[in-house]
């Protein structure tokens, strides 16, 4: 890369129902506080990344323009990547190589979601092709529930510790999502709790499943330049980035060994320099909207061997005090407002590895994995986050 | 900046008509496999893959998200821009090679008008779907049906610019004809100025021959950083300058008549190539004549005339293709239609052929450093420029 990135300032919004404020509003409400926390103000941004879900959601066709006025971006060069779930993490990668190429140093990006003005099934419903997969693909619980059972019968796993597994993860991130105060879905749960939630779709329960959420992310992202210039004391420096598409057709690709979630944590790896995840990362943000899809992402990112992601859970290595927390702002589990999701994960490690993550804090995180995962269950983007360039 | 970025293949699927015989996914195929095959590059050579369609064209969401097997983009990382003009993506691919240098990028679009109904009520739909929907739409109700839609609103856009320049329905009558000459220059078949202003009238002063028609095309574009063109078979065309800007949501906060737009994406594209005097240092450019009256607006944002004289162009005919300063020497998109969300990609396309002295029946003289401009169309204000040069 020309030059080195770091993110300079996170604003994220508080998530639920928010019928208080318009679409712009809660976008400007994002965009104010990233540049509260990091003392600058709209003229100095050079360039606007943004994205949301594609524009059924929003009923606008192009909802970037829409947004302008809201993320102070008129007359300055805007653009806008949409990839669903991964939405948010394509907008990091976007903005990351807005400043990577040497032509911005300062650069912010956001992604946003109302949720509970669109319709998000409806939406994700026609992102399957129309003439194969739409018949059978319905909505966003069908396609995971088949990975989940897909995982589970692949490596023999018995039924009843995968299900204590995932309700064992359903327990934490509902405990850590109390501790959020951005967080959507507050309450407390207990394992019992969701065991006995209902079923959505086989094996994948309510408290399985994540919310629709209204939320918005905004980052800053300044060149190493930039950062001295402004004199930044704790810049969060991104190490590596790693991105990776599937094709297009759900059948045509392995789900479990999941090579785009594979060959996209590699890549950030290798950018990042790290060899050993398990060790070398402080803490990980890895997205889970089902619980079950977590613990396949555990694998695929060699935080364990395939097959023994149950044991991680078992072992309560990816609790708080284990060897690897995951997901300490409560995940895309409790917060889903999916423009935004991969955002505010690389906000919270961001939050983490520059020790501002208030009550949710990881004593000592210095490095850690922010991820996302979108399309039609085929696009992957991970980002390597550390306190240190080096 | 010591890295620079170049176009190493091009390959552009289009048609006069209709293009029945080939779905979407196999006309971004072949067009990638035009470019590959110019490039003389495989698809293990791609090392990233962008692409850019409207979702609300497609009748689908996330409609790019099933064309990456045709580009060659599986198992790779990739980028899906939506809602842009496909020239965002080659914005995006510029991004990357000038981050990873050793990165070879292909971006495409493509756009299938024959599969709707261009001139159906949907597309009016589609328009007032666009508009920011709190303030800006409701204008939408005073029209009956929301029958004919965009040519009202780009009827008020070119009134306003009349108005401001005093250049007359004849002006505009004079550059579709002279973009339909250039298209049509090698069939003999030359439209005159008398079938232009006698076509029906959409919303005065936008008839049906100073409006693009809709076009079926698809357009595969590739990247590469400098060190990494010099082993391979074309000369590179460099990527000097890259500019991309929006104006403000609300119509009423927007001037009409100008386009300031590509004004700001223009001072971009230039202060990255070092331009100072576009209208001297750029040879020829191929901009969105989405409407004829656009042609004028953006020649004039690009500062291809000197301020205050776009009306004298009409007149002392430098925009011709023979002229001092060709604009649309390929027809453009009143010539050979506009393939809503690929022509800024095929704007791209058309100065790198003509640079390198490649465009069949197109060709102009001397041409060496080229400007490719694209529009959102109505009702947006969002435009992207590309420097292209031969050094």
């Amino acid at each position: 890369m020309t030059q080195a990135v770091a993110i300079i300032g996170t604003g994220q919004t508080e998530c639920g129902k928010r019928d208080d404020v318009s679409y712009p509003e809660l976008i400007h409400e994002a965009v104010r506080r990233a540049f509260e926390a990091s003392g600058l103000e709209a003229e100095d941004i050079e360039a606007v990344v943004s994205g949301s879900m594609p524009p059924a959601m929003e009923g606008v066709a192009n909802p970037h323009l829409y947004w302008v006025d809201a993320m102070g971006a008129a007359n300055k060069p805007l653009i806008r990547t949409a990839t669903c779930g991964s939405t948010g993490m394509s907008l990091a990668h976007t903005c990351f190589y807005h400043v990577a190429s040497g032509l911005f140093d300062l650069v912010m990006v956001i992604g946003a979601e109302k949720m509970y003005e669109g319709d998000p099934q409806g939406t994700m419903a026609t992102v399957a092709d129309p003439f194969f997969q739409r018949p059978f693909l319905a909505g966003a619980p069908g396609i995971f529930s088949l990975q989940s059972n897909e995982w589970a019968h692949r490596y023999g796993l018995e039924e009843k510790r995968v299900r204590m597994a995932a309700a064992q993860l359903s327990v934490r991130n509902h405990n850590d999502a109390l501790l959020n105060p951005y967080a959507h879905i507050k309450v407390k749960t207990t394992v019992e709790d969701v065991l006995a939630s209902r079923v959505i779709a086989y094996p994948v329960r309510m408290l399985d499943v994540c919310p629709g959420s209204d939320g918005a992310c905004a980052l800053i992202m300044a060149s190493e330049k930039m950062v001295k210039k402004l004199g930044i004391k704790t810049p969060a420096w991104v190490r590596g980035i790693g991105y990776c598409g599937e094709e297009a057709f759900f059948g045509e690709g392995d789900k479990v060994v999941w090579q785009s979630a594979i060959n996209a944590a590699k890549g950030a790896y290798k950018q990042a320099g790290i060899s050993n995840p398990r060790k070398e990362l402080d803490v990980a943000e890895v997205y889970n909207p089902f619980t079950f899809q977590e613990m396949l992402f555990y694998e695929c990112f060699g935080f364990c061997d395939f097959g023994k992601a149950c044991e991680l859970v078992e072992q309560e290595v990816v609790m708080k005090g284990g060897d690897l927390p995951c997901d300490p702002s409560g995940g895309t589990l409790c917060t889903n407002p999916i423009g935004a999701t991969g955002l505010q994960r690389t906000a919270e490690i961001v939050l983490q590895v520059t020790k501002k993550a208030g009550e949710r804090q990881i004593p000592g995180a210095k490095t850690g994995l922010a991820h996302a995962m979108g399309g039609l269950d085929q696009f992957n983007g991970v980002m390597i986050i550390s306190n240190t360039l080096q | 900046m010591n890295m620079r970025v170049c176009v190493v293949g091009v390959g552009a699927i289009e048609a006069e008509g209709p293009i029945l015989e080939l779905s979407h996914k196999e006309m971004l195929f072949h067009a990638t496999r035009k470019a590959l095959d110019d490039a003389g590059l495989e698809r293990k050579d791609i090392g990233s893959a962008i692409t850019a369609t409207f979702d609300f064209l497609e009748g689908r969401s996330l409609s790019n998200q099933y064309t990456l097997d045709s580009i060659g983009g599986v198992m790779k990382p990739c980028d899906l821009r939506l809602g842009e003009d496909g020239i965002y993506s080659l914005f995006a691919g510029y991004m990357e090679v000038m981050s990873d240098p050793s990165q070879i990028v292909l971006v495409a679009s493509v756009q299938k008008a024959s599969e709707r109904d261009p001139e159906g009520l949907g597309y009016q739909k589609l328009i007032a779907d666009a508009m920011e929907p709190v303030f800006s739409r409701p204008v939408c109700k005073s029209i009956p049906n929301l029958l004919n839609l965009e040519s009202i609103l780009a009827a008020m856009e070119a009134r306003a610019f009349m108005e401001r320049t005093g250049l007359r329905e004849k002006d505009l009558a004079e550059v579709a004809v002279k973009n339909l000459k250039s298209h049509c220059g090698k069939k003999g078949s030359e439209p005159d100025m008398k079938t232009v202003l006698k076509s029906e009238t959409l919303s005065w002063p936008i008839r049906r021959m100073t409006k693009a028609r809709e076009a079926d095309a698809a357009c595969a574009v590739i990247l590469a950083s400098e060190k990494r063109a010099g082993s391979l078979r074309n000369e590179p065309v460099f990527v000097s300058g890259v500019g991309w800007a929006s104006d403000r949501s609300h119509l009423p906060f927007r001037d009409q008549g100008i386009s300031r737009e590509t004004k700001w994406a223009a001072r971009q594209a230039y202060k990255m190539a070092g331009i100072r005097r576009p209208e001297k240092e750029i040879d020829f450019a191929e901009v969105s004549d989405w409407y004829a009256h656009r042609e004028l607006m953006h020649c004039e944002a690009l500062g291809l005339c000197s301020s205050g004289e776009i009306q004298n162009c009409a007149k002392d005919r430098r925009f011709d293709k023979e002229g001092k300063l060709p604009v649309n020497p390929s027809g453009g998109l009143l010539g050979s239609g506009n393939a809503i969300g690929t022509s800024g990609l095929i704007r791209v396309a058309q100065v790198v052929d003509q640079i390198r002295v490649q465009a069949n029946g197109f060709q102009i003289q001397r041409p060496e450093v080229g400007l490719a401009q694209s529009w959102g169309g109505i009702p947006t204000a969002t435009a992207g420029v590309t420097v292209l040069s031969k050094w």
